[in-house]
């Protein structure tokens, strides 16, 4: 065993040694500490990818300021300190922007080392309002909507585009992130002049919604939209349930919605009349550039994407690259006011930051989706003109 | 010298030679893997002194670390802030805010408190029953945890921890640490536990009270706990309750398992192992990633050799690397074999 423990302290050398090495000023270097392995890899590696093909597009269009991009990732394997470890070391290689993961237990701490060594970090698609300058510091950011823009994208949509006036949420008690998504349509839906007739909860899992429906059929009234803050397969289970007994009336859900394996699994049958919230579309009814990124993605990578994510890698990007141009340098004072002046058009929605005071709060285009027939179609960009408080 | 002087003598030195060390390197990262072990270091060694003298495994370990970090965050986290990072706390706590050091040992003492209620009557229990306990009270720790907003703000991740936790600190509680753990073990209780571990009839027969002596060492080990989750807290300084949960238990009891759980030498080369396999791998893996970059990445090596390795010590060395005897008595053993030979 000491050879063994010996082998592998010579390898830590080596391999520690070597990464003190310093980048040279021919390139931009953009340091990312996103998860290829553990919990977080489902949701890091299409950013990943997403990443890769807009530095390669950068590079073969002439760079950003003259210069080529590097983009160096280290697994940050799902672990707030190997993230944070990461961050550190690709600081210390001379990274000039750090993109962190796409969570903000996985991404704060990459962040934080971004912030004391007065970088710019963005987080890929972190979308909890805690993701901001407020907690972080004046130099992070997130490229995601904040859960606030999705709740609010929502009721806006049921109220003020279709007159829904009456609804019926069901919250997944399971997540913060779903707890979090109906609590803020629920601010928007009131502030909009809705009303609430039932509130109710469900535990993810369960399998089984017949006491919520009873509560629901006790009511007397059909509610004029159904809000159901789930995810995973579990949103089909309430779908059916309901549909099963009657109640027909829209369902409303945020981006956990957008799964292919739950259009599948409602089917034609029960797949009508389901809109939701979320990040984009991909088609070129979303953007004029979305059928070039698939196509370049497609040549590097070999196959089209399979989830709308890699967009969020892309954009991550492209808005540093658009910042860094406005800018003029990668200095992080000069980037990060940049990003807040600037106003960007991305794959993932129109996005205009807030200012630090502000929170860096992502203004930004929610995409609305509608289910018909169990085929999903792009209904078009919503951007709430208010937005509940964090 | 007295062998168990020079057990403390040499893993105290292992503890300063990687603080000093990794100081002079003068590499931020190294200072930051050598801050996290010694975090590790008090969690591993606090582990040790409930499961190494009592035999018993236990999984509640990192619950009692989270009760520590939460503990340390509601005492320290500024009051202009806690509106913000725990919107529902009670009202007589959000004007309170100590120092960090005092914060960390209310995080061991509400973790030892914790652990004596709830802990005596499973004391009686032995083998696979003691060990499916422990590991229900992770999960009644961690749903507690994971639904008393007002305290940890819920399943949401609680941020704003002053970050204090620097690697002298760190180094000087994991010293700390090891020292009690050694001075339990030789302390008539550790004895009395041991003899408990090897054969529980006798030893009852001879008198020891063995609940008595696992609730004591149970209460040292959730102390040691907590206060490292109260490090751990202000090293990383934002975290859900998911933070304390299966990856970080199998983590420790993996280092212990692997150095040896009977002895602290154990506990110690095991998080040293451990921790610098691990870094190593890693650093191996982003080598080779920046190497052949568009070859393809090179993705869960870590996971994978360490896995592995974890594997081939447990086939080869059962009780771990360090068995039975700490390091002192080896050492003293050799020395007077030479002394006979010469």
């Amino acid at each position: 065993m000491m050879k063994t423990s010996r082998i592998l302290m010579a390898a830590a050398g080596v391999a520690l040694a070597g990464s003190a090495a310093l980048a040279d000023d021919g390139k931009i270097v953009i340091g990312g500490a996103l998860s290829m392995t553990g919990i977080q890899a489902p949701l890091d590696t299409p950013g990943y990818y997403g990443a890769q093909v807009a530095v390669k597009y950068l590079n073969d269009n002439g760079g950003v300021l003259g210069k080529q991009i590097e983009f160096i990732n280290i697994d940050g394997k799902s672990d707030p300190v190997t993230v944070g470890n990461v961050a550190v070391e690709l600081i210390d290689k001379g990274a000039a922007v750090i993109v962190a993961p796409c969570d903000f237990d996985f991404g704060s701490p990459a962040s934080r080392e971004a912030q004391a060594a007065g970088l710019v970090g963005i987080s890929t698609c972190a979308s909890d309002p805690l993701y901001s300058s407020w907690s972080l510091g004046d130099k992070q950011f997130t490229l995601s909507m904040w859960n606030t823009t999705m709740g609010a994208a929502a009721a806006d949509f049921a109220i003020k585009e279709k007159g829904w006036k009456t609804a019926y949420v069901v919250t997944d008690q399971f997540i913060a992130y779903t707890k979090s998504l109906s609590k803020y349509f629920v601010e928007q839906f009131k502030a909009n002049g809705g009303e609430i007739l039932l509130e109710d909860t469900y535990t993810n899992g369960d399998n089984n919604f017949s006491a919520q429906l009873a509560r629901l059929q006790a009511l007397g009234t059909k509610p004029d939209v159904i809000f159901v803050s789930s995810y995973g397969q579990d949103i089909g289970i309430i779908i059916r349930a309901l549909r099963e007994v009657g109640y027909d009336a829209p369902v409303l859900g945020g981006d956990a919605y957008d799964d292919p394996a739950m259009h599948e699994a409602l089917g034609e049958k029960f797949g009508n009349d389901v809109f939701f919230v979320t990040h984009t579309w991909m088609g070129p009814e979303a953007h004029p550039d979305m059928a070039e990124f698939i196509e370049l993605y497609t040549a590097m990578h070999g196959s089209a994407p399979d989830t709308s994510f890699v967009s969020t890698g892309w954009d991550t990007i492209m808005l540093i690259a658009e910042g860094i141009k406005a800018a003029g340098t990668t200095e992080g004072a000069a980037l990060a006011k940049a990003l807040e002046d600037g106003q960007f058009k991305l794959l993932t929605g129109d996005l205009d930051y807030g200012t630090a005071e502000e929170g860096h709060v992502p203004n930004k285009a929610a995409a609305m989706i509608e289910l018909k027939g169990g085929t999903p179609s792009f209904v078009g960009w919503r951007k709430p003109d208010s937005l509940p408080k964090p | 010298m007295k062998p168990s002087h020079l057990t403390a003598l040499v893993l105290l030195a292992v503890i300063v030679i990687i603080g000093v060390g990794s100081h002079l390197i003068g590499i931020r990262l190294y200072d930051r893997i050598a801050t996290n072990l010694m975090i590790s270091l008090v969690l591993v060694v606090g582990l040790q002194t409930f499961m190494g003298n009592s035999g018993l495994l236990s999984f509640a370990h990192i619950g009692f670390m989270g009760l520590g970090a939460y503990t340390s965050a509601v005492l320290t986290i500024p009051s202009q802030m806690k509106g913000m990072a725990l919107p529902d706390l009670y009202p007589f706590l959000t004007a309170v805010e100590v120092s960090p050091l005092l914060a960390m040992v209310a995080g061991g003492l509400v973790a030892a408190a914790v652990a004596a209620a709830i802990a005596y009557p499973l004391m009686r229990l032995s083998d696979a029953a003691a060990v499916i306990t422990s590991f229900a009270l992770l999960v009644v720790l961690y749903t507690v945890m994971n639904n008393w907003s007002a305290l940890t703000n819920g399943p949401r991740t609680l941020f704003g921890l002053p970050r204090t936790t620097d690697l002298p600190t760190a180094a000087s509680v994991a010293v700390l640490a090891v020292i009690a753990a050694l001075v339990f073990k030789e302390s008539r209780t550790g004895k009395l536990l041991r003899a408990s571990r090897e054969d529980e009839v006798a030893a009852a027969a001879l008198g020891a009270n063995i609940p008595a002596l696992r609730w004591r060492a149970f209460i040292l080990a959730a102390f040691l706990a907590g206060v490292g989750g109260s490090l751990w807290g202000h090293f990383i300084t934002s975290f859900s309750p998911k933070a304390f949960y299966l990856k970080e238990t199998f983590l420790i009891v993996t280092m212990l398992v692997v150095g040896g759980a009977n002895t602290v030498t154990g506990a110690v080369v095991g998080t040293v192992l451990i921790t610098v396999a691990y870094e190593g791998l890693r650093g191996t893996e982003s080598m080779l990633n920046a190497t052949s970059f568009g070859a393809g990445q090179v993705i869960g090596l870590t996971e994978i050799v360490l896995a592995l390795a974890m594997i081939a010590v447990m086939i080869l060395k059962p009780g771990g690397i360090f068995p039975s005897r700490e390091i002192g008595d080896i050492l003293a053993r050799l020395r007077a074999r030479k002394e006979t030979r010469s």
